[in-house]
Formats: C-alpha cells, structure tokens, sequence
C-alpha cells in the first residue's frame, strides 16, 4: 500500500482496473457502447454524466454484477473469469449501490461479514473475530457503527457507512459508490468524502459516480464524463491550474448538444401572479404516523410550491397523505380534489406490462361502463387524446415496459393532469428522466398552474425546485423547518436541511459544520 | 373409560408425540425452505412419496433402517426437483409444488399398483423397534422418529442462527438481490435448503408409514399442508413449527378419540383440524412486523 | 410454444411410465386412441370428462388473472353439486324447464360462491394465505357434505340426494345426436363451451374483468389510483367459485341426475391444470379442457393394463412442462399470494430510493 502521490505526480498509481472497449445493451438500448476506462489507487475517480448516461451500468460491469455483451474487464492483472460478484469481491473490487444492498432485519455486523464471514470448523461463525475486526474498521475510518442495531432501525448515513465498512471488511482495493451523496445532507456529504479521502491515501482506489460539479470540484483527483453511453473523455484534474475552466469543460462534455436547447429555459420562466387564487390545499398542524410532525402548509391557486428535502424526511408520508392513503393523526387537511404523480413511478405509477390504453386510463374505468360493459369506443377516444398530448409514442397497444423512462413519466403525468385536479401533487417528477422529457414535464406543471391548479413539487433535485417554484419548503426530519425564496443557496437550503438547532444532535465524528474539506 | 379418562391418559399423550412427527418434519422442511425464500407447498406430495419409497425398501430388503433411508433420500429427491424448478426453472414456486403433489399423488398409487397389485394399500411393515419392556415414557421419548426431529429442531434452530450457511439462507429469504450482490450465490444456497428440507420432511413421511405400519394411498391426509400453516403461525421458527405441530397433533388425536366415543358424527370431527388450521391461519394473517414475519424476499429472484 | 412443450412431455413421461409398469407404449397409445376419440362412446365420455374440467379452468384462470390461486374448485365443486342436487329435487314436479334449470344452477353457482367467500374474505380482510385456506376447504366441504347427505338432505341409507325433478335435467347429447349413445355427455358442454366465450370477453369489455387483469399485474398502481383492490380480490374469488359451482351442470344435472358423494372428485384440481394450460385464451381452454378429459377417459380405458392413476401423473407433469416453457407463468402467481404476509416494516430512516 504505497503512498500515493497527488495526480501530476510523476510516479503513477497502480492500475487496479480497467475495461477494455466493453459494450452493454439493456433491451434495445445500448447503455453502455466500447467504454474503454482504468481506474488506479490513490485518487478520487469521479464519473459524471446526465442520468441515463452508462455511468451505473459501466460500474456494474466492473463490479462484475452484469457481464459485458463485448469487450472485456481487467481486474489487476488479469480478465475478471468467471464475471460474478463474487470473483470481483475476491479480487478487490467492491461496489456500493445506489440503494444500498444490505439486508433490513439484520444487524449491522451481520450485513458487514455477509458473504465474508469469519468462521471455524463445519462454518460455524466466530463473531468474537468479526466484531473485532469491523471495530478496527471503523476506527480506521474514523467512524461509529452501532454493529448490534439492525439495518433497519439506522438511518442512511450510517447505512452508507456500513457499506464502506463492509467493502473494507473485504479488503476492497477498489471502491466504487454510485450516487452516494444523492441522498445525504450537505455536511453528511463532506464526512463522507472526508473518509473517502482518507482511504485514497491509503492507497485505495475510490470511483465515485456523480452528477454534482460542486463534490467534482472539491474532491475528485480524475474525471470521467459519459455521455449517451459513451466515454467523452478522462482527465486528472489539475489542481494547480485554472479549476472553473476545467469544471466548465467537463460541464459542455455532460450537456453536449442539448446545452444550447437548455440554454434557452435558463431564461426565468414568465412572471406568475403571486397567490392570487384562493387556497386550494391547507393543512394545519398535521403529523402523519413517525414520519410527519406538525406539518403545516397553504397552497393557493396558480402557484408552484416546492418541497426540498432528501428521502426520508418525511416525503412520502406527505405524499401519502395528500393522495389520501392515510389519514393523519393529528390535525386537519382540507383539500380540493387531488392527483397525485407518485415517487416510483415502475411500481406505483404504471402498470408495466399492460398497454398505454390501459395506464392513459387507469383507475378511471367506471367512467366509461354503464352496467359493467365498458365503451371501448369512448375509451379509446380519450386514451388517444391523452396520448397524443403527452408526446410519448402514439401506438395505444404497446406495453408500458416498452417505453423509456422519460416517455413512462409522460404516461403518468399527463393522466395526473387530466383529472382536472385543483390540488396536484408531482414527487420527483423527473427522477430518472432525460433532459428533454424534463423539460416538457416542467412545462406541463407549469401550465397546469396557470390553467387554476396549485401545484406542489417535491423533489431532492435544488435546480427544479428553483426553476419551477415561487418559494421552496425545506422538510427535514418530518418538520417544514423553512421557506425560502428560489434564490436561496445551495448552501443555505443544505444547511436548513439539517434541522433547527437541538433537533438534531451532531454525532461524535461528524465534523464541525465550518469544516469544509 | 369415559371419553375425558381416554383424552387424559398417558397413552393419549404418547399417541400426540408420535403423532407430531409427521408434522413437525414436514413443517421444518417448509422453514428451511421458506426462510431462504421458496415456496413450499409440495410439503404434502414429499410426505407421501417418501412414506412409500420407505415402505416399499423396507419390504425388499427386510432392514427397518434402510427404508427409513430410502424415506430420507426420498424426500431429499423430490426436494430437489422443486428447488430445480422454482431456482434454476424459474418456475413459479405454487405451480411447481401443486404439479409435484399431484405426480406424488398419482404416482404413488400407480406404483403401489405396479408393485403390489393393489391401488390401495401396501403390505405390513415393521417400525423401528424398541424394547416393549421399557416403560410408555421412555418408548415415546426414546423413539428414535421423536429423537431425530427434536434433533433435527435444534440442529435447524441453531445452525440458522450461527454458522455461515444459516446467516446466508435468511440472507437468500430477506433480500435475495442484496445477498447476491456481495456474492452470495442465492440459487446454490436456495437449492440446499429446500433439498434438505425435503430430506427432513422424508422423514416425517417414513415415520408416518412406519407408525401405521403400512403405506395407504392418501394417507397423509392433508398433513403437508396443516404443517405449512404451522409454520405461517410459527412465524417461520423451527421451535414454535414444532410446538404448533404438537397442537395440531393433539387436534388430530383428540379428533380419533371422539369418533369413537360420542355420538356426534364423525364428519365433524374428522374436519376439525382443517377449521383449527384455517381459524389459526386468519388470527395470525395479520401480523405484518417484527420478528414473526415472513422472509421479505420469499418468492423473489435477485434482481 | 409452451403449451406444444407441455404436450410433449406428457407424450413422453407416458411413453416411459408405460414402458416401466411393463406395457407396449405403442399398444397403450393405440387402447387409448380407440377408448377416446375411436368410438362415439368414447367421444360422448371425452365431452363429459371435459365438461366440468372447462368450467373449473375458467374458474381457476379468472382467479389466476387477479394473481389469485384458487385451489378450491374441488371444494366449491361439491358444495355446489350438493347444492344443484338438494334444490332441483325440491322443486315442484312440474316445474317447466325454462325455470328448473336456471334456478338450479344459480343455486349450485351461488353455493360454489358461499363456499369460495371464505377464504375470499380471510385473504381481503386478514391477508390469510389463499393456498392454504382454499386447500383447508376442500378437505372441509368433503366432510361438510358427506355430514350434510347422511343427515337428512340424501336418501337414507344411500349417499346420494333424491333425483331432480325433470325440468332441471340438461338433456342428454344422445337424445338429439343418437352417434352418442350410452354416453353420459349432455348440452352442459355446449353451455361450457358458450360460458368460456363470454367469460373471456367480459375480461376484455367489462369493468370488472379489466381491471381484475390489471390488479393482477400491478395491484400497487392499483391501489394508488384508488381502486378497492382488496375488495375486487374477494369479488374474483367469489366469482371463481360461482364458476366452479356450474360444473355441477355436467355432472349432475347432465349425467346422473342426482347428486352422489364423490361426484366430481378430481375435476377441481384438473380445472388447475386446464387454466395453466389454456393459458388464458378461449381456445386453449377449450383445448386443454379437451385434453386433459381425454386422458381421463384414456384412463379408464387402458385400467386393465396399466393403473389410470398414470393419467394424474401425466397432469402434473404436462403442467411442469407448460410451467417452464411459459415466462409469464413464472412471476405472476408467487406476488400475489406472498404480499398479504409479508408487508415490510417501514423502518426509521428508509435506504434511499429513487
């Protein structure tokens, strides 16, 4: 475990993996296409791109979770055979996924030595040995881990850090996590790269996949961006030279030709007249089982009001609420009728392996039957229209599986949008959607507000919220702690996120708020 | 002896361990086999088809013991062919076991034909033998069916919890795509559990056919599945599979004692342990969190 | 296709059960061409077998649509062949057929339904594991009805029911195509047959049957658009067992005309095998309906030879094979039946999700 020089050192890192022109299709798309990518010890490797781009698909690959349909993966010195998880963790490889892959009603040791597991004759387990060895980790790390507390109980910083521990605990030379900040707070996030810094000295390879230019400035020693399923470029970043115009690169790589399109919907969306229509959703001191706690909010006709705040503070209990799902425990919530685009939309927006006819009209088949017979012909009339002003493909009969992701959310918000709702309800309405589906959808909130709807956007995306809302909500913790105008900082919304002072106690190695790494 | 002396008696008492035998092999078979995420209903047709591989070795070869092995390695068998199936077949679990309950049903009867010439019955067979001098207590406890299934209770119980492949099998149930994406392989682990789980519930059926000392056509009687709701109402533990085991037993027996001693029809009687499941079933459907649930990832393929 | 790999291995497995029990496969093959389809006889029992057995499989594939497994057709089928039994023997002597027969069988389906609404309303209510307490009623309604026949609804001394007044009876096919003689078909097959078209259009036109179809799929989305899951899984179920009560038609109302312990046994767990064969369209019930009565009859046939309970090893195995042929048959089911036990526990904190 050399030392590692900093990017532009002139000893170069050991290369721990690589691939080597690899392609993989999912379905009929190619998501990944001749990747050609190394990874070394000693640096922060960061991969960025739009969603959608490869990024997690490339990394799986190496990770060995999906073989490659051409091309092949090097791990150390030579190909990763047989290509299963299993061969990659033996070599060093390890991934923490975007959802974490532990299992919830088992302890935070027992998720750690999962697969790994320390034991004596006929496989009996030595936990003496492995919670003294995770205990070293943790120290090593800087962290706490409450070992004996099942995963479920913990929160997702810790579970994170269980991830790490666990990829240590399988003397992981290589670390890959996707996504890791996309559902943490801001100071979370420096913890978190304050580790991954400590474990690049160490002489451990890190790849981060992100879609965040602050956490690429701040921390990553080589870039990758990926674009359409290809690999645009890589590149260290020079710390001694002009950062911004790098930064600024890797930014028109991501975008490409869609950065012109963008350009155009940079412009501020057209005054809206402030709250001029009458309430149409208030709630009042709402607390909806252990997850929303005196929740009070007002939304007015014609207005955009934005909710921040990442899973786990108390969305989807709002969202629950509001579509009716539960009834709160204390307090009152008087609303005008209301739809509601849910988070996931694969298993609670549409019915996948049904057609569009069918997901266009969802739940509303009793306004098309007189005594049990449906009206096809009506049906069809409707379904039709609907398809047509969404902009997904037209061919009624298709599957919704069939769809890409961007056109599956059309699906669900035009059929949101077309119960003539007064109150409508979008959670992260564009979560997984391309730029230009993103786009439209934006564009359908926003006339949704102007036709008379007030229009609550939930999202953990701080750029929607801005462009679409005329004040943001900060929920945390189940408490709207703030509101705040679209202006407001990044750092300011990052901060108020963590909660009103004494309602959330700093743990023991979080770092002080003022330290930034 | 009136009906409350018979139900009391030491002997009534001994007829129920006998008689949770069964049960309790066929229902920690379906704990191992659910806890690692598969479903299980061929609990009944690996019952009967090994009660006759018993019966039918014991005969040719005159040894109780290697018809009690020919039971074990029977059930092992056709435990495999549902985990090959449901894991590698990916054939959904409930049709893979109705399919083998009812090739175990027919199948049994056809080579009960086949070997003995009659569709219903088989000959006589001995159990395994114990001195008769010895008292009804130690014959019950010492008996060797009794002995192995609370051996193989505790075996269960314990190896679940402490050693790697009993950690890896609830991984398999709780989170099949998490256990696989740290390199567990969830198909190998699914495949040994179920496959032992068929092993042990053989031996329920050899028991069953050696303690009435013939194999019947039919004669498990719903008891593959009486055992599935125990182990719903257990919630998928070995010791209290067990102990619901034990009650559903007594059911069956105290339901033997009656038909012969009132006057209330039979019929009654003989479907008390069917409306004892259900009514056990329905108090315990509710009970979603907690320790008591389900394997989270039972039916589920790693993504 | 899977249904032509399903045929397949039950050609095979019987090739090979036959060769192993000591018979000529292909002399047993040709016993059962000429038990079955050789002789009009033979035709009339295939039609007869088939009758109830396209009933259940239409019953089983409703429920199956809905991601329910009904493994109750065996139970409902008896209560509701008791049913049909009891109320077309009370009915006034004179009773003209437009009337006998309809009633009759709204009895018999409205008893299938009683029957089926037990464990319909345990899993819509408590979330109890259909598989089981279907199974459980099967055993129950078995001594249900045996009590019920020896206390007073049957003949005394006998375990059957009185005869049924003539207006309930569905004619016999022999008495219009006389080719059929002897045998014990009846119109009930065409009713079966006209029940299969109009159940399979309603899942398409009807309200209830497309959204049925889609809970199936897909009951969060459901659920999230407000539509009353729970309660449209108990309707199917419900309905489903209203289904299998009209096999009665075949076995009693057509055949014997009385109703008789044991009567039915078997066409339950066969309508299983005909909806996973059938596999949801009109014909391939029909076919499968088709099938599997031939290989009943067949078994009857060859019994001299060699045991018919070779014929429910070939069901299971025909099963099997359609199974694991048939991608869509793998997924669907386990879903349904595993949701109600296992709610996950919402922790604190969830894992992130996007």
């Amino acid at each position: 475990m050399a030392a590692a020089n900093g990017p532009g050192g002139e000893e170069t890192q050991l290369e721990l993996a690589r691939t080597r022109s690899v392609t993989k299709r999912c379905g009929t798309t190619v998501a990944v296409r001749a990747v050609s990518c190394a990874f070394r010890a000693g640096e922060i490797h960061a991969i960025c791109g739009e969603n959608g781009a490869g990024k997690t698909t490339l990394l799986k690959l190496v990770a060995g979770m999906s073989a490659p349909d051409s091309g092949e993966v090097f791990v150390g010195a030579s190909k990763l055979d047989p290509h299963t998880p299993k061969e990659a963790i033996a070599r060093g490889v390890a991934m923490v996924l975007q959802h974490f892959a532990l299992v919830p009603v088992f302890t935070a040791l027992e998720n750690i030595i999962l697969g790994a597991e320390p034991a004596g004759p006929l496989g009996v387990l030595d936990l003496e040995a492995a919670r003294a060895r995770a205990k070293r980790i943790a120290e090593e790390l800087g962290v706490t881990i409450p070992l004996d507390t099942r995963v479920e109980e913990l929160g997702i910083g810790d579970r994170q850090r269980i991830e790490i521990a666990r990829a240590l605990f399988r003397d992981a030379r290589l670390v890959i996590l996707d996504e890791p900040t996309a559902v943490l707070t801001k100071p979370e996030a420096s913890a978190l790269y304050t580790t991954l810094r400590r474990l690049a000295s160490d002489g451990k390879g890190i790849v981060v996949v992100t879609h965040k230019m602050d956490e690429v400035r701040r921390h990553a020693d080589v870039v990758s961006v990926m674009r359409r399923g290809e690999l645009v470029f890589t590149r260290p970043l020079d710390r001694a030279g002009d950062v911004d115009a790098q930064i600024d690169a890797v930014t028109s790589a991501i975008m490409g030709a869609v950065a012109r399109r963008s350009s155009d919907h940079d412009r501020p969306l057209p005054e809206r007249d402030e709250a001029t229509g009458e309430a149409v959703l208030v709630m009042k001191d709402v607390d909806v089982g252990r997850g929303l706690f005196s929740a009070s909010l007002t939304l007015h006709a014609g207005e955009i009001v934005g909710v921040a705040g990442v899973t786990g503070n108390g969305q989807t209990e709002l969202v629950e609420l509001l579509a009716g799902d539960v009834a709160p425990s204390r307090g009152s919530v008087v609303a005008g009728a209301t739809a509601v685009i849910r988070e996931d939309r694969q298993s609670e927006g549409l019915v996948l392996d049904a057609s569009l006819r069918d997901n266009l009209l969802l739940g509303e088949l009793d306004r098309f039957a007189r005594w049990g017979v449906l009206d096809m012909a009506s049906l069809d009339r409707e379904a039709r229209a609907r398809v047509e002003r969404s902009g997904a493909p037209s061919d009624l009969d298709r599957t919704a599986r069939s769809l890409s992701g961007g056109n599956q959310q059309k699906i669900v918000v035009t059929r949101a949008l077309a119960r003539d709702a007064k109150v409508i309800v979008a959670a992260q309405p564009t979560r997984g959607v391309d730029l230009a589906a993103s786009l439209d959808i934006h564009a359908e909130l926003v006339s949704a507000a102007r036709r008379g709807a007030g229009v609550l956007v939930i999202s953990a995306d701080l750029d929607e919220l801005r462009k679409l809302a005329t004040r943001i909500l900060i929920l945390s913790r189940g408490r709207f702690v703030a509101e705040l105008p679209p202006t407001a900082s990044d750092d300011e919304i990052g901060r108020l996120m963590l909660g009103v002072a004494g309602a959330h106690d700093p743990q023991p190695n979080d770092p002080s708020p003022g330290a930034d790494v | 002896m009136s009906a409350l002396d018979v139900i009391f008696s030491g002997t009534m008492l001994a007829q129920t361990v006998r008689m949770t035998v069964p049960y309790a092999c066929a229902s920690l078979g379906g704990v191992l086999s659910e806890r690692s995420g598969v479903i299980n209903i061929a609990l009944e047709g690996i019952l009967l088809s090994s009660a006759l591989a018993a019966v039918a070795v014991q005969n040719a070869t005159g040894s109780a013991l290697s018809g009690l092995l020919a039971g074990v390695a029977c059930g092992a068998l056709v435990g495999l062919a549902h985990a090959l199936l449901v894991v590698r077949g990916r054939v959904d679990a409930i049709v893979s076991g109705l399919a083998i309950n009812l090739v175990a049903a027919g199948g049994t009867r056809f080579v009960l034909r086949a070997l003995y010439g009659s569709s219903s019955n088989s000959p006589s067979v001995r159990n395994v033998e114990i001195a008769e001098s010895w008292g009804l207590f130690a014959r019950t406890v010492l008996d060797p069916f009794v002995l192995l299934t609370l051996a193989a209770a505790g075996l269960f119980a314990w190896g679940l919890r402490r050693t790697r492949f009993g950690l890896r099998l609830r991984a398999c149930g709780e989170d099949p795509s998490a256990a696989q994406a740290v390199g567990v392989d969830v198909g190998l682990t699914r495949v040994l559990a179920v496959t032992i789980g068929g092993a042990i519930c053989g031996l329920g059926g050899t028991a069953l056919a050696f303690e009435l000392h013939q194999f019947q056509a039919g004669m498990t009687g719903g008891r593959g599945f009486i055992a599935l709701a125990a182990v719903i109402v257990a919630g998928w533990r070995p010791w209290p599979a067990v102990l619901a085991c034990l009650a559903f037993a007594a059911l069956d027996a105290l339901q033997i004692v009656l038909q012969n001693q009132t006057r209330v029809p039979s019929q009654l009687f003989a479907v008390l342990p069917f409306v004892a499941t259900l009514l056990a079933l329905a108090a315990v459907s509710r009970r979603t969190s907690g320790r008591a649930r389900a394997p989270a990832g039972i039916g589920k393929n790693p993504v | 296709m899977p249904a032509v790999a399903g045929v397949a291995a039950g050609w095979l497995a019987f090739c090979l059960l036959v060769w192993a029990y000591g018979a000529s496969p292909r002399d047993m093959a040709v016993l059962l061409a000429e038990g079955t389809w050789g002789t009009t006889y033979g035709a009339g029992q295939v039609l007869f077998k088939a009758t109830p057995l396209l009933f259940t499989g239409l019953a089983v594939d409703l429920a199956l649509r809905a991601g329910l497994f009904n493994i109750g057709a065996e139970g409902q089928l008896a209560v509701a062949s008791l049913a049909a039994g009891v109320v077309g023997s009370r009915l006034p002597a004179s009773t003209p057929f437009v009337i006998a027969l309809p009633v009759t069988v709204a009895a018999a389906m409205a008893a299938g339904a009683s029957w089926a609404a037990v464990p319909a309303l345990l899993k819509g209510r408590l979330g109890a594991h259909e598989v089981i307490s279907t199974i459980m009623m099967n055993r129950i309604a078995e001594g249900l009805v045996g009590l019920l026949v020896a206390s007073g609804l049957g003949l005394t001394g006998t375990v059957r029911t009185p005869d049924v007044v003539p207006g309930a009876r569905m004619p016999r096919l022999d008495a219009v195509f006389p080719a059929f003689r002897g045998s014990a078909a009846s119109f009930a097959i065409v009713l079966a047959v006209i029940a299969t078209a109009l159940v399979m259009i309603a899942h398409q036109r009807s309200r209830f049957g497309r959204e049925l179809g889609l809970i199936g799929l897909n009951p969060r989305a459901m659920a999230a658009e407000k539509v009353p899951v729970k309660r449209r899984l108990e309707q199917a179920l419900i309905a489903s067992g209203a289904l299998a009560g009209a096999a009665s038609l075949g076995t009693v109302l057509g055949y014997k005309g009385y109703f008789e312990e044991g009567l039915g046994a078997g066409a339950g767990f066969g309508g299983v095998a005909v909806a996973l064969l059938g596999r949801g369209r009109f014909w391939g019930l029909v076919l499968a309906a088709l099938l599997f009565g031939t290989l009943q009859q067949g078994g009857l046939a060859l019994n001299a030879h060699v045991p018919k309970e070779l014929m429910d090893v070939l069901q299971g195995v025909v099963i099997c094979a359609v199974a694991l042929a048939d991608a869509r048959l793998r997924d669907v089911v386990t879903s349904a039946v595993v949701r109600p036990i296992a709610k996950p526990a919402t922790g604190a904190g969830g894992a992130g999700v996007t």
